[in-house]
């Protein structure tokens, strides 16, 4: 909805010292952003280094070994029709697949799969040691390289040092570094520096982001104990396994007929916490990092640790955990649920209550992270900072959790870092076209006290944006620029054409009904009970045409929510004017008259690109809205009226 | 204008009266205070509220004064607020007014105080546009009908309403975003209960609104009295819609009823409401709430006494009770009831600003009522013989030309979102009971939170995520 062509600010570096790049762009980590962002800008065929200290580690699942799940399956969907590898990679490595909210409509019906973590690793370090113009550098980055940025005065971005001192040039920098800036662990009373265990921290880049006088602020996330499975008492846990007539992430898994799950299935398990636990908790909490005052930043509410859930909900007498093997060759077990940073001793006693868990062993102790993130509202649409050209932020630098969030930025971020230093236009998507458009405009007006999670209710539009016409809203779109190839954009037309061909039989084939009427298929199908399967099923023509599992569900969706869709696409058209109008850079907000305290301070720290993005900032109401469009208009008529001389 | 200037103006209306009123409001109120007062004053003002008598020079002699002391934040402008009850002479106030702005006050503009009120977000925004209407007043009519929405009648009804949408919403969103085994099933009984609660406090609020402006622009004219005084009576025999229903229970009228009425050619509004009494339960309570919110904003208070009533000291109380700035005309009713004292005492005329002999049974002395109506109101033989012939309402006076546009407009604006917001209700009831999934139920709710968004105020997805976080402990 964003005027592509006015996102930019600064002019692309394309003209300019080109002899001195030893890259077109670095991504400084191998994490699920930063291995999106390089292939992304692979793609578009720039010339990528990727840096990261761990070559062991690209694609690390770093806390539970799952893709999907409600809001984030539909952004790894999306991931995977703008071109992305997240979708393949678990559908090659998965070892139990759910469709989510089956029972709930379409919009909210989300994939989410365990995956062997090791293996899930294996196949991204293939896939971009595979992936020409990606050039892995296995080394720490220890800083940026800032240049003055002659043409339009201030700072700019100009390389990476690394840890050997070896100075890596580009114009553009991707950093996707997660939880590693400045980040420590904690355990009980135990604090190690380190973004995870066994790896240090980078207090240097944390340093350089500072310097370039960006505003840090600090946040919080945990990870659960890791349990060995020789001492759980498997037999009285109740098992959940996954579908079984699983379905894939990736449209190309779909589509080219490969077997599918590739990988044996397995179960994961289900037991609870007790009151003996909460009990052992409670009486332990004063030694806990966050409740002893020891950590500063903010945990998520939507995955609190054990602690919290026991202290915030005193009355709930059980929590759920669900026992997650970590893939089919390991005894780890991740104890999703009970994420914990009390001490270690304590931990296993109040594991040790749990029903089955009475014997188990720790292979690793939960603990929680504290590290540094960029203030995201500092970041334009593409996800570069606004102020320091050439400087791309994605993932948890952003201040945003998990795998999908992390890959659907890096995406981004990686594809308008090469455009941008090729002097293309950006890539960006809207709020009425996918989640990954909430998702990049939530951040660019937010200032997280929580690490940023999506949730299906973050979109207005989330009767459009389903899980099953990620391909429709995408694709084409991606291919445009070039992000997904000729064979990708075909398939999706394929698709659709099946689609097509259904819907015409659906309104052309016609069966009687009980009082003999004769009525279209496409009306039976509108009938809540009445399912696309049972029509194949009667109907033969229907089933000829061989539509794959996600193509009826779009077909049944469709039919089933038409009169919605058009009512939300009616929405977008009329808030279309708002959505765009851009709000100048320059716009003096704390001399605008009229404003409410609060949407004065939070739109000049914010600051929107468009009225838009104003409405969404929480402190900001309807008033103050109408106010700053009447300034914009007023404006608008002043300059027209002194057009320059 | 200059916001951190001190700014000052007559706050009582011209023309003179018992008392009158300096309002001064700005960072150097307290000086201008004890500039112009004479008198021990304590080294330091209070910190809160505070009301004390004091002698006001303004330069040429000393007047009695009463001294409210009013401190930001906690004042109407959220600045630091004083206002000086003085003697009513106008000569002697406008003397007052010159000596502060000697002292280095600013006059303040039309609306000024009001308008730092919503700059300092001392008001929202169905408020401020009560300010709008009365920066922009170009009636009096009009002045009164800001009056009403200023008392913040509908942003009051507003606030309930969306919590409960908020509440409804984050209900469904949590059950759509999280596991089951978290949030439990979402029972339809309680949405439906949701619902029912969300359409009364809708429909209320339309009430409340269509009432408010439903003739603006036209002098509006209130009745008040006791239960059973014979206003329904009244208002039947002179309105031209007779649909008040009368019967011999007190307190029958609840709602607030509308009909034109013709004085001296120029067509009025009048309104007919619950009467006055004390310590009721809902809804009553409510329908004093109503009655009141509708004598503040009148021209003209109708204060329809029973004339066989011999209680003296209870009716000055209820002419106490009255408790509006509005001309008043004692209607002495029921005249043609055998015991009925021909004239009312003393005491009622002196809380009235005239009085008239009525019964509503027999027609007699309702000629009298809108002769002494129309001279109350400002509309003298002069607008009757300019409207002429037209005497069914079809020309107002001109005072009266040229007003509600604004009001008008603004009352659509926000009845039209009401009436989008109870008819997204309807269809998320429809859509419940015909078992669609919860996702069109949060749509839907989303949308009526939209429709309500538009008069004031707005939710983002954080402030529902909110409401899920408090309710539910989520895992996974």
């Amino acid at each position: 909805m964003t005027p592509a062509h006015r996102v930019h600010c600064h002019p692309s570096p394309s003209r300019h010292r080109l002899a001195e790049r030893s890259h077109d762009v670095i991504v400084v980590g191998g994490g699920h952003a930063g291995v999106e962002a390089a292939l992304a800008a692979a793609r578009l065929g720039v010339d990528v280094a990727l840096v990261t200290p761990r070559l062991d580690r690209i694609g690390e699942m770093s806390c539970n070994p799952a893709i999907g799940g409600l809001g984030k399956g539909q952004l790894a969907r999306e991931v995977d029709a703008l071109g992305g590898v997240m979708g393949q990679v678990i559908d090659k490595t998965g070892i139990q697949f759910r469709m989510l909210n089956t029972r709930k409509g379409y919009a909210v019906r989300a994939p989410r799969a365990q995956a062997d973590r090791h293996l899930y690793r294996e196949e991204v370090t293939r896939i971009v040691e595979s992936t020409s113009g990606v050039t892995i550098i296995g080394l720490p980055a220890d800083g940026l390289i800032i240049e003055a940025n002659e043409r339009e005065g201030g700072q700019r971005v100009a390389g990476v040092i690394l840890g050997d001192g070896t100075r890596l040039l580009a114009p553009a920098v991707v950093m996707t570094t997660g939880t590693f800036l400045s980040a420590i662990m904690h355990t009980g009373e135990e604090q190690a520096e380190g973004g995870r265990v066994g790896e240090a921290a980078f207090a240097g880049l944390s340093h350089a982001l500072t310097q370039l006088g960006l505003s840090l602020g600090r946040l919080k996330t945990g990870t659960p104990p890791r349990l060995d499975t020789e001492g759980i008492d498997w037999d009285r846990l109740e098992e959940q396994w996954g579908d079984v007539d699983p379905q894939p992430f990736s449209y190309a898994t779909e589509d080219r007929g490969v077997l599918f799950p590739t990988l044996p299935q397995v179960a994961c398990h289900i037991t609870y916490t007790s009151e003996a636990a909460h009990d052992l908790i409670r009486q332990n909490i004063h030694r806990a990092p966050m409740y002893a005052g020891r950590i500063q930043g903010q945990g998520p509410r939507y995955c609190p640790s054990v602690e919290d859930k026991v202290m915030r909900f005193p009355d709930r007498d059980r929590h759920q955990i669900f026992l997650e093997p970590e893939g089919l060759d390991t005894r780890v077990i991740y104890a999703n649920g009970i994420s914990t940073s009390l001490p270690a001793e304590v931990q296993e006693q109040f594991v040790r209550t749990v029903e089955g868990l009475e014997r188990t062993r720790f292979i690793r102790h939960g603990y929680a992270v504290e590290y540094d993130f960029v203030m995201p509202a500092q970041l334009d649409p593409t996800l570069a900072v606004s102020r320091v050209p050439g400087l791309f932020l994605a993932g948890q630098i952003n201040g945003t959790s998990g795998y999908e969030e992390a890959a659907a930025q890096g995406l981004m971020a990686g594809a308008n870092a090469a455009l941008w230093v090729t002097d293309r236009a950006p890539f960006v998507l809207g709020r009425d076209q996918a989640y990954v458009g909430v998702l990049v405009d939530d951040l660019v007006v937010s200032q997280p006290t929580e690490p940023y999670r999506m949730f299906t209710s973050r979109a207005e539009y989330r009767l459009m944006l389903r899980q099953d016409n990620a391909d429709e809203r995408l694709t084409a779109q991606a291919s445009e620029c070039g992000l997904v190839g000729d064979e990708q954009l075909a398939r999706m037309t394929a698709r659709r054409a099946g689609k097509d061909r259904a819907l015409e039989l659906l309104r052309t084939t016609r069966r009687s009904d009980e009082s003999g009427n004769s009525r279209a298929l496409i009306d039976w199908l509108r009938r809540p009970e009445i399912d696309f399967a049972q029509l194949e099923r009667e109907n033969p023509e229907l089933a000829e045409l061989e539509l794959t599992p996600s193509q009826r569900v779009g077909v049944e969706a469709e039919v089933k929510y038409e009169g919605y869709v058009e009512r939300q696409k009616r929405d977008v058209d009329r808030l279309a004017r708002q959505e765009s109008l851009l709000i100048p850079q320059d716009v003096d907000f704390a001399g605008l008259e009229g404003l409410s305290g609060e949407a004065r301070e939070k739109l000049a720290s914010l600051r929107p690109r468009t009225l838009g993005a104003a409405t969404r900032i929480a402190g900001v109401n309807p008033p103050d809205v109408s106010l700053l469009a009447i300034h914009l208009e007023r404006r608008r008529r002043a300059e027209s009226i002194h057009a320059p001389d | 204008m200059n916001r951190s200037a001190t700014i000052a103006a007559i706050g009582s209306p011209p023309g003179g009266g018992v008392r009158g009123v300096l309002r001064v409001s700005g960072p150097d109120t307290e000086s201008l205070v004890r500039k112009t007062l004479r008198g021990a004053l304590s080294p330091e003002f209070p910190k809160s509220r505070c009301c004390f008598r004091a002698e006001f020079h303004d330069g040429v002699g000393e007047l009695p004064a009463l001294v409210l002391w009013m401190p930001g934040p906690r004042s109407f402008t959220r600045e630091d607020v004083a206002e000086f009850h003085l003697p009513g002479t106008p000569a002697l106030l406008s003397r007052a007014l010159e000596r502060l702005l000697e002292l280095g006050a600013a006059l303040a503009m039309p609306g000024e105080f009001t308008r730092r009120a919503f700059e300092n977000g001392r008001i929202d925004l169905t408020q401020a546009e009560g300010v709008l209407e009365l920066v922009e007043a170009e009636s009096e009519s009009e002045r009164k009908a800001a009056a009403a929405l200023l008392s913040g009648g509908l942003s009051e009804r507003l606030k309930p309403l969306r919590d409960k949408l908020d509440d409804l919403r984050a209900l469904c969103e949590a059950s759509l975003d999280f596991d089951s085994e978290d949030t439990g099933a979402v029972p339809e009984s309680e949405l439906l209960q949701g619902f029912d609660d969300a359409d009364a406090g809708l429909e209320e609020a339309l009430g409340f609104e269509l009432a408010r402006v439903r003739s603006s622009g036209l002098p509006r004219i209130v009745f008040a009295g006791a239960p059973n005084a014979g206003k329904s009576s009244l208002f039947n025999r002179l309105g031209e819609a007779g649909e008040a229903l009368v019967t011999d229970h007190s307190g029958t009228t609840r709602d607030v009823l509308e009909t034109v009425w013709v004085v001296s050619g120029v067509a009025c509004e009048l309104a007919d409401v619950a009467g006055l009494e004390r310590g009721l339960r809902e809804p009553e309570r409510r329908a004093q709430e109503l009655s009141r919110e509708r004598r503040r904003g009148a021209d003209l208070v109708l204060w329809v006494v029973d004339a066989t009533r011999t209680d003296e000291e209870a009716l000055l109380a209820e002419a106490h009770e009255l408790q509006s700035e509005a001309k008043r005309l004692l209607v002495w009713s029921q005249t043609d009831r055998v015991e009925a004292a021909p004239e009312p005492p003393s005491g009622l005329l002196a809380a009235s600003d005239r009085w008239c002999a009525v019964s509503a049974e027999t027609g007699v002395g309702l000629r009298e009522l809108a002769s002494a109506a129309a001279k109350l109101l400002g509309l003298g033989a002069e607008s009757a013989a300019l409207s002429g012939a037209a005497a069914d309402g079809g020309e107002v006076a001109d005072s009266f030309v040229g007003g509600g546009g604004l009001a008008r407009e603004l009352s659509v604006r926000h009845r039209a979102s009401l009436v989008g917001a109870r008819a997204e209700i309807e269809s998320a009831r429809t859509a419940l009971q015909s078992g669609a999934s919860l996702e069109f139920i949060a749509e839907i709710l989303r949308s009526a939170t939209e429709a309500l968004d538009g008069i004031s105020g707005s939710t983002t997805s954080e402030d529902v995520l909110d409401r899920i976080f408090s309710r539910f402990c989520l895992g996974k």
